[in-house]
């Protein structure tokens, strides 16, 4: 088994009496795609926020190598090597594609990439990687939303990450995006980036995932491999019952 | 910023600066003395462009900072120190008094921002009406400089001239580095900012104490040049305001924008003033509205999108600037 990369222990957000993640315990292993699976309101988006330092955690730890982050400020957290994309993507949006990438690479590395000029290269090599050469002069505001998804993938991957969390990176998308993004994602993994990936659709997830771990109302009630994550009887009441049967039934209409 | 045509800026700037140095060989003192307010707006709307234009902080704080440096000159002046030190030190205690302020009301947003500001230069204004060490409401007199006509109109000039030099070279440094990408990065989007690496925090802290150097230098020069400070002459919120509507109409978050916006503006105010003495400040304010409603890039933008699409597309990019305002 190989080394862990990011750890959780008794995680813990309480927004007011609402508890959004509740003592959940996660660990990340160096080079997996780790799926993150749950109903909505199930506190999937509140944990990456808890990661990444959006919202600070009431209870436990967060190591990330061996060290504690759950205290740093977000842009530190980017630094230190986690990057991420937005369940509603987030770019910049009144400057050019390239720009977008090039904020990424300017400030998402400890490394030398200070130098505008590099960071300029460097953007280029990014947008190449998701196939977004041809827009780079474009406003992002202008793109369709797949572009968009892309672009956050472009931006995030330009911070030189050493692990990236994928916030619904399939919401909104067509079965043929959908496609393209998971073969993209498994580009990035190909790199030697560790993936922690949040995901609606089932299907998606089992396909894509080495491990899944599985919340409902802020709790982890199921962790292991994919297949034996899909037929746990709590998780098939949990969440696969009524709305994985709405939701299935919502991907055959889309396509 | 991030357009191809730097070395275009270069000649440009390099060009306006020789024409500036030898204007005084060539023009009265009366024409010397027009420019040389031109060059203190100009000092203002650049600065704000720090905070407003590239960081999208909409500062009502020019005046705060101007009146700040003015007063630092004038009671160090009586003290008995060097102009040009006094103006360092007005300089320096702006940057102090940014960071102290900026620590606090950097965390607040848009509107809240901008009252928060507005409240700076009250607050200022109010302090010198009631010090002793500022005259209190009396205002504060200044030793008189020496010499002739001639040279005291020069003197000035050139001083303010330096300062705006140096305000217009540190935007554009700071435009070209990984700082000016920092705070366009966050006015674009404050949290992508934060997520993609950028310590907004401390950067929009360096953009606000930016924007206060070079209008306490610029205050300072004034308050030698009048000889005589009333709080509510430096005070004054229209300073603020004619460093953001300069900036609009130049074109916001661009180098050379708020420059060209305080030329224009000076010009305009000027021929209107001579045109409709009385009514020139109605005048004045319908430009600054159809500015702020047709022009909020400003004037360099649409002259970039006009060269790209053609004349005959100037309605269209006009008309897509109002619905922009509307969302």
């Amino acid at each position: 088994m190989s080394e862990t990369l990011l750890e959780g222990r008794g995680v813990t957000k309480r927004f007011g009496g609402l508890t959004a993640v509740s003592a959940v315990d996660f660990t990340v292993r160096k080079g997996e795609i780790l799926g993150v699976i749950g109903p909505n309101g199930a506190g999937k988006t509140t944990l990456l926020n808890c990661i990444t330092g959006l919202d600070p955690l009431n209870e436990g730890e967060i190591l990330f190598r061996g060290e504690r982050i759950e205290t740093f400020k977000p842009h530190t957290i980017t630094r230190k090597g986690i990057a991420r994309t937005f369940q509603i993507v987030q770019p910049f949006p009144g400057l050019a594609v390239r720009e977008n990438v090039v904020m990424g690479a300017l400030f998402g590395s400890q490394k030398s990439r200070k130098e505008v000029k590099r960071a300029q290269g460097l953007a280029d090599e990014m947008l190449a990687f998701v196939g977004l050469s041809a827009k780079a002069t474009q406003l992002a505001s202008q793109l369709t939303l797949a572009e968009r998804k892309r672009l956050e993938f472009a931006k995030s991957l330009a911070t030189d990450p050493e692990m990236l969390l994928l916030d619904e990176v399939n919401a909104g998308l067509n079965t043929t995006e959908i496609e393209n993004a998971i073969s993209l994602i498994h580009k990035v993994r190909e790199q030697g980036v560790t993936i922690l990936v949040i995901e609606h659709l089932m299907k998606v997830i089992t396909g894509l995932s080495d491990r899944v771990i599985v919340l409902h109302h802020g709790e982890k009630i199921a962790e292991g491999l994919p297949g034996e994550v899909t037929s746990d009887e709590q998780v098939i009441k949990a969440y696969l019952g009524e709305k994985y049967v709405a939701m299935m039934k919502k991907l055959e209409e889309e396509s | 910023m991030f357009k191809p045509w730097v070395h275009i800026q270069w000649l440009g700037m390099g060009a306006g600066v020789l024409a500036l140095i030898l204007l005084p060989s060539f023009v009265e003192n009366d024409e010397i003395r027009k420019w040389m307010d031109i060059l203190m707006v100009a000092i203002l709307a650049t600065s704000w462009n720090f905070i407003g234009g590239l960081t999208g902080y909409p500062s009502f704080a020019p005046a705060a900072f101007f009146g700040l440096g003015a007063y630092t000159t004038a009671v160090l002046m009586n003290a008995g120190f060097n102009f040009f030190i006094t103006l360092g030190i007005g300089a320096c205690f702006g940057a102090l008094v940014a960071l102290a302020l900026g620590v606090p009301i950097l965390r607040l947003r848009g509107h809240y921002f901008a009252i928060a500001t507005f409240g700076v230069a009250e607050f200022l204004r109010e302090l010198a009406d009631n010090l002793r060490v500022t005259g209190g409401g009396d205002g504060i007199n200044l030793p008189q400089i020496t010499g002739g006509p001639d040279y005291f109109t020069r003197f000035f000039y050139f001083s303010m001239l330096g300062v705006a030099v140096l305000a217009v070279l540190t935007q554009y440094f700071v435009t070209r580095h990984r700082l000016g990408y920092g705070l366009v990065a966050i006015r674009e989007n404050e949290d992508a900012a934060a997520m993609t690496g950028v310590d907004t925090t401390k950067y929009k802290i360096i953009a606000f104490v930016l924007s206060s150097i070079f209008p306490a230098m610029g205050g300072g020069v004034y308050a030698y040049r009048a000889a005589f400070l009333e709080p509510i002459d430096v005070f004054d919120i229209m300073f603020s305001i004619k460093a953001i509507v300069m900036s609009m109409l130049g074109g916001v978050g661009t180098v050379m924008g708020p420059v060209m916006g305080a030329l224009m503006m000076e010009y305009l105010a000027d021929y209107l003033w001579g045109a409709f003495t009385e009514f020139h400040s109605v005048f004045l304010g319908i430009i600054i509205v159809l500015v702020v409603l047709f022009l909020p890039r400003g004037l360099m933008a649409v002259s970039q999108e006009v060269k790209s699409r053609g004349w005959g597309s100037l309605g269209v990019i006009l008309k897509s600037n109002v619905q922009r305002f509307k969302v």
